[in-house]
């Protein structure tokens, strides 16, 4: 069974389509890097499957389960994590709070109030900012930290959740080309074992983690495949000539 | 290296819980009544910082919590003596069935912290499982208040009308009132402790949550965390605090009247807070006391002109120091422990 499936998946807003029938299966461990120039539906897509946004037709499956009606939260409870475009951490919450609110399992209010934070719990917290290389910043506040350190702490928040298929929207955005890198080494590493979804549009980025890729194109599906094949899309090849956007 | 770094809260906390402790002891009754009601509304005050510092939730409207608390007691203290004669003059001869639970007094002790919380829950229901947020939240509040002084007044029959309800003794929950020390210090203990209380709250992952959606209410959801039930939580929480400063404040006061639970008083409560520094708890406690302190003694000493003098410290304090008084102290502390 495919972790994450959706039929005819349909979005408009006001007339305009930005998504229109998209069939999308995601198997259990693929990482998959969806491409596509801007306005192509990418980041609609994700607010679909993350609850963000309600479809106008079609149907989200998320192993085997219909997510389509579901708030943000409840796909989230469900094993969902999504990292935005962009920093979105919290700002006044040092980073250690930030990747213990972030921890999983403490979502229901009368866990929130009385749940205590065992010691595995406590050790995993460490063991995380250890991944994420913040160990030494734990106690300072989000905002004091440079753009690639808030991007590595929302990589935390996202493994303290633990969720079953991670959601990355443009990870490496304003990061430096030695930031990228890591970057990349980092989600290989760490989210070995998950389902992955990469949303990028640096193309040395996508070289280093790309296995398949899925082109979007005005809301529509218009190519799969391995990297290469998809260099070597004639249809690709056109739209991204002819915009004259990215890669 | 300095061994001993004090944190900010003790260093203004000790002092001033010990000044508190003091008071009875070198002040006369009057100026003791006085500074009673100054805790008072450092505990309404936490209950704000609860919702508006922790949670992101300007209430304008907290007055209501308070006046809702307030009126039960002072009802059932009137009602000690027989049917009062605001009703008997409306020709109401026999005390409501409906208020009869109001005419023992510690049954209308827990009620008075019950109604106020499930009014709470019950406003913050429909307020914030419809989505209702920011400034919109602010305005339905703002506008509950208003109303609410509005029943007050009008539904004279029932409440006292525009005169209020006075007389009222010192919370005479075993059959005797307190002497004014000894409710003095059960204030100043129930303040303490509600203090602590809220400190806990605050500090568990419940108010690591409540944290994340003052800061970022999507990211907050996108955890896993729904959002809306964990505001009500905190706001019927904060209701039921603010109604038990309400009933402290009555007894303390001997009266209570529709200025207690209208805007003005709202109002002021966000200012305190303000002021102090929210997001703190000790900022509230700290902006309660202080303004009403400065208040008192500059209109003793200034009485022409001291409304524009606390005014002008008000603007002061939010053009230099946006983080209140308290809240300002505490990052320069912080900043400087960091670096010692």
């Amino acid at each position: 069974m495919p972790i994450l499936k959706t039929e005819n998946l349909s979005v408009e807003f006001n007339g305009f389509k930005a998504l229109t029938d998209l069939n999308f299966t995601l198997e259990k461990d693929e990482l998959r890097v969806i491409l596509g120039p801007n306005g192509a539906g990418k980041t609609t897509f994700l607010d679909l499957i993350s609850g963000k946004t309600k479809p106008t037709a079609g149907k989200i499956y998320f192993n085997g389960e219909d997510i389509t009606s579901y708030g943000a939260s409840q796909i989230a409870q469900r094993g969902v994590g999504r990292k935005f475009q962009g920093p979105n951490v919290f700002a006044n919450l040092t980073v250690y709070e930030n990747i213990e609110v972030s921890l999983k399992g403490y979502h229901r209010i009368a866990q929130s109030l009385f749940k205590k934070k065992d010691k595995a719990a406590m050790e995993k917290i460490h063991h995380i900012l250890e991944q994420i290389g913040l160990s030494q910043k734990s106690q300072h506040l989000a905002y004091t930290l440079s753009h690639g350190e808030k991007q590595w702490l929302e990589m935390g928040m996202l493994l303290a959740q633990d969720p079953t298929l991670v959601i990355l929207d443009e990870p490496t955005t304003g990061m430096t080309a030695s930031e990228t890198y890591k970057t990349g080494e980092l989600i290989q590493t760490i989210f070995k074992g998950k389902s992955l979804i990469v949303v990028e549009h640096d193309m040395s980025f996508v070289r280093q983690i790309a296995k398949k890729v899925t082109v979007l194109h005005q809301g529509r599906h218009l190519a799969e495949g391995t990297l290469q094949e998809i260099e070597n899309n004639a249809k690709v090849q056109e739209i991204y000539l002819k915009e004259d956007v990215h890669a | 290296m300095r061994k001993f770094l004090l944190s900010s809260e003790k260093l203004i906390g000790v002092p001033l819980v010990l000044f508190l402790f003091c008071v009875p002891l070198f002040f006369n009754a009057f100026q003791v009544n006085l500074m009673g009601k100054f805790i008072i509304f450092a505990l309404l005050a936490i209950s704000l910082d609860l919702v508006w510092g922790y949670a992101g939730l300007l209430s304008i409207g907290h007055a209501v919590f308070f006046g809702l608390g307030g009126y039960i007691i002072a009802l059932s203290y009137t009602f000690q003596n027989g049917t009062p004669s605001f009703m008997k003059r409306f020709g109401i001869e026999e005390i409501p069935v409906f208020m009869q639970p109001l005419t023992n007094i510690p049954t209308a002790f827990i009620l008075g912290l019950i109604i106020p919380a499930v009014v709470a829950a019950l406003v913050g229901f429909f307020i914030l499982k419809s989505r209702v947020t920011g400034v919109y939240f602010s305005l339905i509040t703002l506008i509950m208040a208003a109303l609410f002084q509005m029943i007050v007044i009008n539904l004279q029959a029932y409440t006292g009308g525009f005169n209020g309800l006075m007389g009222l003794p010192r919370l005479p929950l075993f059959g005797k009132p307190f002497s004014l020390t000894t409710f003095y210090y059960i204030v100043l203990f129930v303040t303490i402790a509600v203090y602590f209380f809220a400190k806990a709250l605050t500090r568990s992952h419940f108010g690591k949550v409540l944290m994340s959606i003052r800061e970022n209410e999507e990211r907050t959801g996108f955890l896993g965390y729904d959002v809306s039930n964990y505001k009500i939580v905190i706001f019927t929480i904060s209701g039921l605090i603010a109604g038990l400063a309400g009933m402290l404040y009555v007894s303390m006061n001997g009266f209570v009247g529709p200025s207690d639970v209208g805007i003005a008083l709202s109002m002021s409560v966000i200012l305190w807070v303000a002021i102090g520094g929210r997001g703190t708890l000790m900022g509230a406690v700290v902006g309660a006391i202080g303004i009403n302190y400065l208040s008192n003694s500059l209109s003793e000493s200034f009485p022409e002109i001291w409304y524009l003098l606390v005014g002008i410290v008000m603007v002061l304090v939010v053009m230099f120091l946006p983080d209140g008084v308290y809240g300002s102290f505490k990052k320069w502390l912080e900043s400087r422990n960091a670096s010692a």
